[in-house]
């Protein structure tokens, strides 16, 4: 099965390389509105898109409105949250809002870690380490390809 | 010229399959709920797909964050430079207190001069009072006003500081449409209306009218009671001809921009009805 090449953004790029990519990255950052941005990538270059790396100081509410938005513009929309202790309020809060918004499609919810994250709360992990053996969907930020993942962040651009 | 607002509480295939008709429109806004699609993403959205001029349908920065809003400017400005403009407003107060946040509009005024000090941007203010119409018409260079009565408009217009781009916008449908557009068309209307300022109540001896309906906001068997003044008052409908004579009265008094909200562009006959009027309008 081909693995799925993924390429991060730090800032706002318009390079003819991102075709070459089944997901475009956007890392949630001050440099752009990391939702608005997603959605032009994802009309533009007919791409997946994710956002990486979800502000916590966002309002739940608003991370749901955005993401059940492009959910129904993009083919497969994950938002990531680096995890962390009292993470799992949020989250819950954030899935709370997405029910309340009359939708077609939501997103799928990933944790940034290298180390085990609960299944029930996040539907797949972004990681760096090699040897995460997990039974859930994995997403490796890494170079070179290896074996068990789903998709492979493997290049980062700003 | 013509607006249109839409709201993210239909499936973004209804949007798509009401492009034809949004083409129409000079103007789309996006409207803010919390228990709606997100306008970050509507907006520009409608910019890939039309050529219309496409803004939020007053955001309020209290419940976004105002460092939020900025950066959704200079990404959409980025990629759509003066097609994006900003409409920006403190919000609905029933979701400001939900949150409790406490809106002011002197953090708007800064906000709306630090933006237009930066950046080459447009930015069009929501406001219904006296003082909130004074204020922020001697910023910006656009306001929306809330209202489709003409004696209403005359008297918000009377309160601007400078000559600025002046919008109408209120609820509106083409009539005859079926009972659940026609319903969700009284309610908005009640939304708006007691959504008013009191210095705009006194100023009409409402203040009565607006406890009364107030009471009644959610059971429409009792709303019903007071829709001819609902309709009347607070809305952009009728049918065909009396659309058309109502844009010619808002042209007489000074309006620059009629905007058609809720729920019209849920109702495919109105909306098809509308844009062929406003089509015809543009052609001559």
């Amino acid at each position: 099965m081909k693995v799925r090449r993924g390429l991060l953004i730090k800032k706002i790029y318009e390079g003819k390389d991102l075709e070459m990519y089944d997901r475009i990255w956007i890392m949630d950052n001050d440099s752009y509105e990391a939702f608005t941005y997603a959605s032009i990538i994802c009309m533009r270059y007919n791409r997946d898109v994710g956002i990486f790396d979800v502000n916590l100081s966002r309002n739940p509410w608003q991370i749901a409105s955005l993401s059940v938005a492009i959910s129904e513009i993009c083919n497969d929309f994950i938002i990531s949250f680096r995890y962390r202790r009292g993470i799992e309020r949020k989250i819950e809060e954030i899935r709370y809002y997405m029910k309340q918004i009359r939708h077609v499609k939501t997103p799928r919810i990933f944790a940034i870690s290298d180390n085990s994250v609960p299944k029930n709360l996040f539907d797949g992990v972004i990681t760096r380490k090699k040897s995460f053996e997990d039974n859930i969907s994995k997403i490796l930020i890494s170079k070179d390809f290896h074996e068990g993942f789903d998709e492979i962040i493997c290049k980062v651009i700003g | 010229m013509f607006g249109i607002n839409i709201n993210g509480d239909v499936p973004i295939d209804y949007i798509k399959y009401i492009l034809k008709y949004l083409r129409a429109f000079d103007y789309i806004f996006v409207g803010e709920n919390i228990n709606y699609k997100h306008p970050f993403v509507i907006v520009p959205y409608l910019l890939e797909n039309t050529r219309s001029k496409v803004s939020t349908g007053i955001i309020s920065p209290f419940l976004n964050g105002f460092d939020i809003i900025e950066r959704f400017c200079i990404t959409l400005m980025k990629f759509y430079r003066d097609r994006f403009f900003l409409s920006i407003g403190v919000g609905d107060f029933r979701a400001l207190a939900d949150f409790n946040l406490k809106p002011s509009i002197n953090k708007i005024i800064q906000f709306v001069l630090e933006l237009k000090k930066k950046y080459f941007i447009k930015i069009f203010s929501a406001a219904s009072g006296k003082v909130s119409i004074r204020k922020l018409s001697s910023v910006s260079d656009g306001i929306l006003l809330n209202f489709s009565n003409e004696e209403f408009l005359k008297w918000a217009m009377k309160h601007m500081r400078k000559e600025v781009i002046k919008a109408c916008y209120a609820p509106s449908l083409i009539l005859p449409d079926n009972d659940k557009n026609y319903k969700r068309l009284v309610i908005s209307a009640a939304y708006v209306f007691t959504g008013y300022p009191k210095s705009f109540l006194e100023e009409f001896s409402l203040k009565d009218k607006y406890e009364d309906i107030k009471k009644v906001l959610n059971d429409y068997s009792k709303l019903k009671l007071y829709e001819k003044f609902l309709i009347e008052n607070f809305t952009i409908s009728g049918n065909a001809d009396e659309v058309l004579d109502k844009i010619n009265r808002y042209k007489k008094i000074g309006i620059d921009i009629i905007v058609f909200a809720t729920p019209i562009y849920k109702s495919l006959k109105s909306l098809k009805i509308l844009s062929e009027l406003i089509s015809s309008i543009n052609a001559f």
